[in-house]
This record gives C-alpha cells, sequence and structure tokens, in this order.
C-alpha cells in the first residue's frame, strides 16, 4: 500500500511538472512569437469543448499565421477569461480586427459573446464602450425589442467611433417604430457627423442622404427629397438608385421632364447590364402623362423583350434551388469567378444582390476559407495538425454554405417578385397606352403648387435665377460626363 | 322604325365623329411624339460673361520673306456675355534677319527693304459662336470656345534704312499706320479662371512707299497695302 502510494506520487509529481514545463514552454513560446511552433505541438490539446488553457493563445497563433476564421472560431469557442494573459490575448485580439477594415468583423451576438468572457475589462476601456453600447443594440435588435436597442444607442456619446453608426442605425429603429420625424432627425444628425468626418465612411454618408430622401418623399415633400438624392455623388454605389427614386420625386411633381432625363441614364448603354426593370414603369407612366402613347408602348415592348427572359431563367433558377438548396450559391459563385456561366442574362440580377453589404461579407468570410485551406496545405506543421485544422475549417465551411445559400435564395426570391410585379405594371400600362386613357394611370396626387413651381436642371438640382448653364444635345451618342444630366423637353400633348 | 333609325344614324355620325378625331389627334400625337428633344442642361464650366480676361501672349509674323519678327502682346479682354467681348492689346517686340537677306546682301549685293513691325496697338470686338468640348484619353475633358475678333488700331513701323549707303542713309524711325484687322482663335480653359488662347489674325494697312526710301522727305508718295499674319499664342486669367 505504501509503496503504491509512494508510486502514485511520483507519477502525479512527474505529471505536474510536465503540464507546467508544457505551460512554460507555451508561455514562452507565445512571449518569442513561435506561433507556429505553438499550433504544431498543441493541436492535440484543443477539444470540441474549448476547455482548455491552450485555447488562447492557440487561437491568437492562428491570426498571426493569417488564419483569421479559424482563429475567430477557437476564439468564440474559448471559456471566459481565467488570467491576466487570457486577458490581454483577448484585449490584443479584439483591437486587431477592429483596425483591420478586410477582416469580416463579428457583429451583434458574435461580438458580444466575445466581449462578455472579459466583460469587466472591455466596459471600463473608453474606447470600447460605444461598441459595446452599439453590439447590444444589435443583440436587442436581434431579439426583437426595438425600444431597448434604442435605448442603448443613444448612450453612445459623440466622442465615440461608433457615434455615426449608432445615429443611423437608430434612425432605422426609429422609422421602424413609425416615428418618421425622430428617424429623419437621426439621419440627418448622422448625415452630418459622415460630413465632417470627410470620406472615411462614404458609404454610411450616402445611405444617411438616401434614407433622409425616402422620408421626405414619404411625406410627399418631393423638393426636400430630390435635395438629399442630389447629395448622392456619381461615385457611389447608390447613385443609380438615387436617379431612380428621383424620377419618382419628379413625376409626382409633374416634372416628366426631368424624371424622364434621370431615366435616360439608367437607360443608358453604360449601365445595360444593370438591373433597373422599374424604369420602364416610370418612363412608360411618364410618357403616358403627356400622352405619348407610341411611346410608352415601345417602351414596354422593350421592357418585355429585356426582361421576359430574365423572369423565365429566373424562375427556373428558383425551381432547381428548391430541389437543391446549394444550387444558387454554386450559380452565384460560378458568376463571381467567371467560371463558365449559363445565366448571362441575368447578371444584373446577381449584381444587385452582391452590391448588399451582408451578402459580400459571407463572400469574404468564403473567401478567407479558400485561402486558408491553401495555407494549410502548404504550411509546415505535421500531418496530424494539418487534418484536425482541415476538419474543423470544413465543418465553418459547410456552415457558411448554407446559411449563405439561405441568405442568397430569400434576396433572390424578392428580386423575382419585384420582377414579376413590374411585368404586370408594364403589361397594364401596354393597355392603357393601346387604350389612350389617362384614367388609371394618371396620379391623384396632390403635390402643392410651390414644388411644381421649381424648375429642375439636369442632376437632380434646382435652377438659380441668373445660373448659368451650358446645353448640350444629346442624339444618342452617350458621354461619360453628361450622364445623370439629361432632361427631356417634353411638351403635354393631351388635348384638354 | 324611322326614328329609331333617325337616331341609331346619329349615334353613329357621332361615333364616326368621335373616332376620326381620335385617329387625327393620334396622328398628330405620333407627329409630335417624334419630335422629344432630349438636352443635357447643367452649370456651364467655364464662364466669361462679365469678367475680365488679362493675358499675356507670344507673337509672330508668319508672312514675312526676309526677317523674323516675335512680338510679345499683352491683351486686356471685357466680356459682356459669353458671345460678344471688347479687347485691346498691345504687342511690342523685335526682328532678327533671316539666312536668305544675308545671302542676298553677300552673294548678290542685294539690299532688301524690310517692314520690321515693333508695335501694334489694337482695339476690336470678339465674337464667341462656339463652345465646345473634347473628350481626352481616360475620359478627361477639355472645354474650349471658338472666338472671332475684328477692329482697328495702329501699326508702328521700324525703318532702320539698312538698306541705304553712305552717309545720306536716314537715322532709324518708327512710323505708324492706321491699321485694320480680323482674326480668328480658339480657348482652351484651365479650371475655372484661366485659358490657353491662339489666335490667327490677319493685319491689314496702306504704308507710304516714300516711308522706306533713302531720302522719305523728297521720294514720290505712293500707297501700298501691306498685309501682316500673326500667330499668337499664350495665357489668360479671368477676374
Amino acid at each position: 500500500m505504501k509503496k503504491t502510494l509512494f508510486f502514485i506520487s511520483i507519477l502525479s509529481l512527474i505529471y505536474t511538472k510536465i503540464i507546467f514545463s508544457k505551460e512554460e514552454g507555451l508561455n514562452t513560446a507565445f512571449q518569442q512569437g513561435k506561433y507556429a511552433e505553438i499550433i504544431s505541438n498543441f493541436s492535440a490539446q484543443i477539444g470540441e469543448d474549448g476547455n482548455t488553457d491552450v485555447l488562447y493563445p492557440y487561437a491568437f497563433s492562428l491570426l498571426k499565421l493569417k488564419f483569421p476564421i479559424l482563429a475567430n472560431f477557437y476564439f468564440e469557442k474559448s471559456k471566459n477569461i481565467k488570467s491576466k494573459e487570457e486577458s490581454d490575448i483577448l484585449y490584443r485580439y479584439v483591437e486587431h480586427i477592429h483596425a483591420d477594415k478586410s477582416h469580416p468583423f463579428p457583429y451583434g451576438s458574435d461580438f458580444m459573446r466575445l466581449i462578455k468572457k472579459d466583460m469587466s475589462r472591455f466596459s471600463t476601456e473608453e474606447k470600447f464602450r460605444g461598441m459595446l453600447h452599439f453590439h447590444t443594440a444589435l443583440e436587442w435588435v436581434n431579439a426583437g425589442d426595438i425600444k431597448k436597442a434604442i435605448h442603448e444607442l443613444q448612450q453612445v456619446l459623440p466622442t465615440n467611433s461608433e457615434y455615426g453608426n449608432a445615429l443611423f442605425l437608430l434612425g432605422v429603429l426609429e422609422n421602424r417604430l413609425g416615428e418618421v420625424k425622430r428617424s429623419k432627425s437621426y439621419f440627418l444628425k448622422s448625415y452630418d457627423v459622415f460630413v465632417q468626418m470627410g470620406d472615411s465612411d462614404p458609404v454610411l454618408k450616402e445611405q444617411s442622404a438616401l434614407n433622409i430622401a425616402r422620408l421626405y418623399y414619404e411625406e410627399k415633400n418631393f423638393k426636400e427629397a430630390i435635395v438629399f438624392y442630389s447629395k448622392i455623388s456619381e461615385n457611389s454605389e447608390f447613385w443609380l438608385q438615387a436617379l431612380l427614386e428621383s424620377a419618382w420625386a419628379f413625376y409626382f411633381m409633374d416634372k416628366t421632364g426631368n424624371s424622364l432625363g434621370n431615366l435616360r441614364t439608367i437607360l443608358s448603354s453604360f449601365y445595360e447590364k444593370r438591373f433597373y426593370p422599374e424604369a420602364y414603369v416610370i418612363q412608360g407612366i411618364s410618357l403616358i402623362k403627356n400622352c405619348y402613347f407610341k411611346s410608352a408602348a415601345k417602351s414596354g415592348k422593350f421592357f418585355q423583350k429585356k426582361y421576359k427572359p430574365i423572369l423565365n431563367e429566373m424562375k427556373n433558377i428558383d425551381k432547381k434551388s428548391k430541389e437543391t438548396p446549394s444550387y444558387l450559391y454554386e450559380i452565384f459563385d460560378a458568376y463571381m469567378n467567371r467560371k463558365l456561366f449559363t445565366h448571362e442574362e441575368i447578371g444584373g440580377v446577381f449584381d444587385r444582390i452582391l452590391q448588399e453589404k451582408i451578402v459580400q461579407r459571407e463572400f469574404l468570410i468564403l473567401k478567407l476559407i479558400k485561402n486558408e485551406f491553401s495555407q494549410i496545405r502548404n504550411s509546415s506543421f505535421p500531418e496530424n495538425v494539418k487534418e484536425k485544422l482541415k476538419d474543423q475549417l470544413m465543418k465553418i465551411n459547410g456552415n457558411r454554405i448554407s446559411n449563405l445559400s439561405a441568405l442568397l435564395m430569400k434576396k433572390f426570391q424578392r428580386q423575382m417578385n419585384d420582377l414579376n410585379d413590374f411585368s404586370i405594371q408594364i403589361q397594364l400600362i401596354n393597355a392603357q397606352s393601346v387604350l389612350g386613357s389617362l384614367d388609371v394611370l394618371r396620379s391623384e396626387m396632390h403635390v402643392g403648387i410651390e414644388q411644381k413651381n421649381v424648375q429642375y436642371i439636369g442632376g437632380m438640382k434646382e435652377m438659380k435665377i441668373d445660373q448659368k448653364l451650358e446645353y448640350w444635345p444629346f442624339e444618342g451618342e452617350y458621354w461619360r460626363d453628361e450622364l445623370g444630366g439629361y432632361v427631356y423637353k417634353i411638351s403635354n400633348i393631351c388635348r384638354l | 322604325m324611322i326614328r329609331f333609325l333617325f337616331v341609331v344614324s346619329i349615334f353613329l355620325a357621332h361615333t364616326i365623329e368621335f373616332v376620326y378625331a381620335q385617329e387625327v389627334s393620334a396622328n398628330s400625337s405620333v407627329k409630335k411624339e417624334e419630335s422629344i428633344e432630349i438636352q443635357v442642361i447643367r452649370p456651364r464650366f467655364f464662364s466669361k460673361k462679365d469678367r475680365l480676361e488679362i493675358g499675356l501672349s507670344g507673337v509672330f509674323i508668319a508672312n514675312q520673306s526676309f526677317i523674323y519678327t516675335y512680338l510679345m502682346s499683352a491683351i486686356v479682354d471685357y466680356h459682356l456675355n459669353e458671345y460678344v467681348g471688347l479687347e485691346l492689346s498691345y504687342d511690342y517686340g523685335a526682328s532678327s534677319e533671316k539666312q536668305e537677306k544675308h545671302i542676298l546682301t553677300s552673294d548678290f549685293e542685294i539690299k532688301t527693304e524690310i517692314d520690321r513691325v515693333q508695335s501694334m496697338a489694337l482695339a476690336g470686338v470678339t465674337l464667341t459662336p462656339i463652345y465646345g468640348k473634347y473628350q481626352l484619353g481616360g475620359g478627361r475633358l477639355l472645354y474650349f470656345d471658338t472666338f472671332f475678333t475684328f477692329g482697328g488700331g495702329g501699326t508702328g513701323v521700324n525703318y532702320l534704312y539698312d538698306h541705304c549707303s553712305g552717309d545720306s542713309a536716314p537715322s532709324s524711325r518708327v512710323v505708324w499706320y492706321p491699321t485694320v484687322f480680323a482674326g480668328v482663335g480658339q480657348r482652351y480653359f484651365v479650371g475655372e479662371n484661366g485659358s490657353i488662347r491662339y489666335d490667327i489674325r490677319s493685319h491689314f494697312f496702306n504704308k507710304n512707299e516714300a516711308d522706306a526710301s533713302c531720302t522719305p522727305s523728297t521720294a514720290a508718295s505712293s500707297s501700298v497695302s501691306t498685309q501682316i499674319v500673326t500667330l499668337q499664342i499664350g495665357y489668360s486669367y479671368y477676374f
């Protein structure tokens, strides 16, 4: 018995010394930046539950070796902070991903899960406080509690880097609650903040302007709506959308010349492949409003010729996607990688969906995953370590593709349904143009005389007295600098 | 029955009238439909109206056989609007002899009579009927306008009397002749306040042949029409 106990104690001592030595080895290697050594030597200790002391340095080593997806995965799996070293590692990780704009930053609940592992440290740091409020708000939004989300966002200070984003999100949330005035005021504030920031976040600045314009449009204050549509620059991804929506505003202000002028840009050969079927609807009703029935019918025929095959193709793809969930993702992947692509004609639809930030983010993650597979192959890790990392990455990849497929399906179906609606509207316009009847399509919108009396030049700009203008005739040739500047000299030829 | 037929015929007449009116309306609409004009209307890139243009140009007289004449020209324009402007200019320069003159003198002992234009003071009107743009490679644009000028003033001809020999040669002098001119030019706009401009002008003046003779006080007067063609290029700033 005594011999057994003695033997056990010796073994325990030896085992503890080994553990202690290993930990010493890990800490030393981490301090010396020997990240590859850490991955090679400690992969075996990483279990499925994340319950291991080596996870933080392991995950950070993956980050340093340019495996951001795997790093993020292991950081998410890691348990709450136990030591100062782990706290420092997590802090450095959050700082890194916040600074690296090319990194698909975890947001909302994903980010909060990370922060909550060491909440006491992050909540005391001024520079993270704004982020905490912002992402907590996103958590509340996902949970469906808009008011709590608004309360969180209102605690973001003007000195914080997230202030502009917080104002923008407040605008979105107030609008969801139906508080249009408050929503507009938040968007106006966020617009001012982004203007002061210069070009550091042009996308949100322009989105703010677009949302303000839309809110004015909803209030039927088309004049102010156009002011904000005109603030969106030609280089912006939202510019064509601004031209389209302001075409509606011009239509309701009885400025069909300006409305048609905007559409001239969208329907130009420069933007042939872009997906804006609604432009034909506005064009059709603008022409009918002035009794240009033949032109309206021509416009409708052109729409059918261009979009009927696209709609049929979309319905085809929708049907196949229901049978094979990853089908749509595979088509998108082929389109983005310019592989043999049998759906050329709906490239415009894909581009439209790919413009969305949430979609771009998911594709970026998949791209990073592909890079990491390649890096694992080329790395000097032992084979068993490579296998382990590859297996884990494949699981992540599978989940991401599944999520992305569902997201793409939702977006695709929405575009398809919209196109279907426009197709019906165009048929109605065609019918009306054949009948020559205005009653069904003539707008009953009551617009104040002060809005109708304003005159506009190209580019959604109000004409000022004594303003010096230049006029270029458009005779079918498109000049890059003229896009957005067209105005139709169209007179109403209806007999009253 | 007759009443019924009467009512039907009235109804038919109105229908025909209505359809005819619609057809006429549609036909005239078709004609009007074909005439939709589309323009690009936007703030003018470069405006000259009510602006003062001050420029400096280098001038070369292009039609002189035996000398090169280079002048510097100071130009002041006031643009009443985009199309019409008033211009004042003063040119001053010097001439140098061409190789041909030296050969004529040295090899053939031929001394040519030269009109050395030393200065010009002119006033005129500019008319700008054309405003345009070029598209360069890479999509950049170059805005320009084309103008015509005409006016009058004086040309100062410097007589050196180097074709006269001996002590009887008169001392050099500048004689001014009333001048009219017409020209064409272009301005290429640089930013919102500048332009590079070039002009080709033809100046006409009548000079007295006696002024060039070695005995101007006694030589017989004889008026001869002289043409000077100038090429000038320079930069203008707009205030």
